[in-house]
């Protein structure tokens, strides 16, 4: 499911070590329980732009949607993750977690949530 | 497009600029927040889920959010989903039981400014403050930077202006040899009755396929006039002769490939797709590729001019990757990227290496170009409202290379909804009026230009060779030559 795993074992095989050293190991962890759950079935593409912030009417499983309730820090901490290992859906999925959070809030509520400070002058 | 010249209209700057830009590294951090360890790449990605109205709050929260939600591939999606709906609701097969709904209006100069014209509001104008990103910038970069006459001096494509099917099949077919050929179709009509305002007065409300959407005539040329899009759309449309049958009286098969293409024996429902109407402004074009299913082609340019750039089979240029089987090329996103940064290495590499037979041309108004089956091209529109018709076929010369193409990667077989059979079906249309061309191998007298096989030029052999120094600047403020680096 890692493109970046599966291409060093191409190259070196499997008996080799493989070195991840961008990679937590609590976040690793918790990639190999989504790759684990996902090894036989993929998930379906998400739809863009998202239908709603209820990931599940966007077409998400609920185990997905529950895989993603976790603390914005590792979620992002995922996002990083799976942009490393080269892991699409698993990408996709955090991604649409984030875009989630920001549907449906107002200017200051997203600035709020994702510690961003408002820079514009009064005529902006 | 002068308008690009200027600069970015949103204030976005290559990242290198902030280093002389005190206050950029704060603005950057408060304002992307949490984001800005995600790196440019995923916050434009987190932006690709998010609807108008969303897009809209975020990019009011400040100026690095405003310079992002600006990205015109967000707004391009948007836009083509007006219009893909407007398609089905067209076919009356809307799905979500929307009546009526937004119609894309083509005002102002991006995709932006016409998605939030199309829903009845005005863009926000006024000074913008400076956003760095070299992710935000890049696509701005390739859609204004100028075309280097450079890439467009060579003319080594052979020239002839009329001959006899025999005398074409001879020195070119048969030899894999591409070739303008200039006066198979002077008597067109389509020469003097196709323009954009013949064609938009006799067609202007009728829709024509660009890519995965179909434009509206009229709409498409407000479009192609005023866009900063790096990899412009065009019209390459293969539905012309229902959607418009009047076009096929403005032109014919040249004498020269008349009757020649035996997916003909397949019936016109069974037969994949072989003609398309092209019409493009210039900058639009086609990247690097291989036409389909082993055919040859021809493309004729009705009215202003296309570059054309050819390889042999076996010899995709520096910057396209083809996948081990072929299904797939990797290269740069716009066409106008492969230039600025492969051109040169490819003409360096042609110097040493005979074998890579690069062939480079200019089509004008009455030429044709023929490409021989397996060939890899490219072409570029160099003039506004650049219009073409282009057919492929299934030659003689190749059947060999046809059918074992259909047999064995079926499934990259293309233009037909009935990919897995194409093989069987083409063999049996054959039996009943070939036999004789079962048995047949190619009549190709030169053997494949198999050069040096396949070669992978790497990222670091491209490093190493372009030899340019790094040098930030954009084109409204050189840089002094105290901050040159």
């Amino acid at each position: 499911m890692s493109t970046l795993v599966r291409n060093m074992v191409d190259d070196s095989g499997t008996d080799e070590e493989i070195p991840l050293p961008n990679v937590k190991t609590a976040i690793l962890s918790k990639v190999i329980d989504y790759c684990k759950y996902h090894k036989d079935s993929p998930p379906e593409e998400i739809q863009k732009p998202l239908k709603s912030t209820n990931l599940v009417e966007c077409g998400v499983s609920e185990w997905d949607n529950e895989y993603v309730n976790i603390e914005q820090e590792v979620l992002f901490e995922l996002i990083l993750a799976a942009n490393y290992l080269d892991i699409k859906s698993l990408l996709d999925l955090t991604c649409a977690k984030v875009a989630s959070m920001i549907k449906g809030k107002n200017t200051e509520e997203i600035r709020k949530q994702f510690n961003i400070v408002n820079d514009f002058t009064p005529e902006e | 497009m002068r308008r690009l010249q200027r600069g970015h209209p949103m204030g976005v700057y290559p990242l290198g600029n902030a280093l002389f830009d005190e206050a950029a590294t704060r603005r950057r951090s408060e304002g992307l927040g949490d984001f800005q360890r995600l790196g440019d790449e995923r916050v434009l990605q987190l932006l690709r889920s998010l609807d108008a109205k969303a897009l809209g709050r975020c990019s009011a929260a400040s100026s690095m959010l405003r310079g992002f939600t600006a990205s015109e591939e967000l707004w391009q999606v948007l836009g083509m989903a007006l219009l893909l709906k407007a398609g089905e609701g067209r076919a009356g097969k809307s799905r979500d039981g929307l009546k009526g709904g937004h119609q894309l209006h083509w005002g102002g100069n991006s995709w932006r400014e016409a998605y939030i014209c199309s829903m009845g509001s005005t863009p926000a104008q006024g000074k913008m403050a400076r956003v760095y990103s070299d992710v935000l910038y890049r696509s701005f970069y390739y859609a204004a930077t100028e075309l280097d006459p450079a890439w467009l001096a060579t003319e080594n494509l052979e020239r002839v202006s009329n001959l006899s099917t025999q005398d074409f099949l001879e020195r070119f077919e048969e030899r894999s040899c591409p070739v303008i050929v200039s006066g198979c179709v002077k008597h067109w009509p389509a020469l003097s009755r196709w323009s954009e305002e013949s064609l938009v007065r006799r067609f202007g409300e009728i829709p024509f396929a660009a890519g995965p959407v179909d434009f509206p005539l009229k709409l498409f040329y407000s479009y192609a006039h005023q866009n900063m899009d790096d990899v412009p759309m065009f019209i390459f449309d293969k539905y012309f002769a229902t959607r418009a049958p009047e076009l096929l009286d403005d032109y014919e098969v040249p004498s020269i490939f008349r009757g020649r293409d035996l997916f003909n024996f397949l019936g016109d429902e069974k037969r994949p797709d072989f003609r398309w109407l092209l019409i493009g402004n210039k900058r639009s074009g086609s990247k690097w590729h291989l036409d389909p299913n082993k055919t040859c082609a021809w493309n004729a340019v009705v009215r202003g001019r296309k570059r054309w750039l050819l390889l042999p089979p076996g010899c995709p240029p520096p910057g396209v990757h083809p996948s081990k089987d072929g299904a797939e090329v990797t290269q740069p996103v716009s066409l106008l990227e492969w230039f600025s940064n492969f051109y040169d290495e490819l003409k360096r590499h042609v110097d040493l290496n005979p074998a890579w037979d690069l062939k480079e041309g200019t089509c004008g108004p009455g030429d044709l170009v023929f490409i021989p089956s397996g060939w890899w091209h490219c072409v570029l529109n160099l003039d506004d409202d650049t219009i073409a018709v282009t057919q492929n076929y299934a030659s003689e010369t190749h059947v060999s290379s046809v059918r074992r193409f259909l047999s064995e990667h079926r499934d990259q077989v293309s233009g037909t909804a009935e990919r897995d059979t194409l093989a069987e079906r083409f063999d049996e249309a054959l039996t009943r009026h070939r036999p004789d061309l079962l048995f047949a191998s190619d009549k190709v007298q030169k053997p494949e230009a198999t050069a040096a096989p396949a070669q992978n030029f790497s990222f670091w052999d491209h490093l190493r060779s372009t030899g340019k120094s790094l040098c930030f600047e954009t084109p409204e403020e050189p840089l002094s030559k105290k901050q040159r680096m």
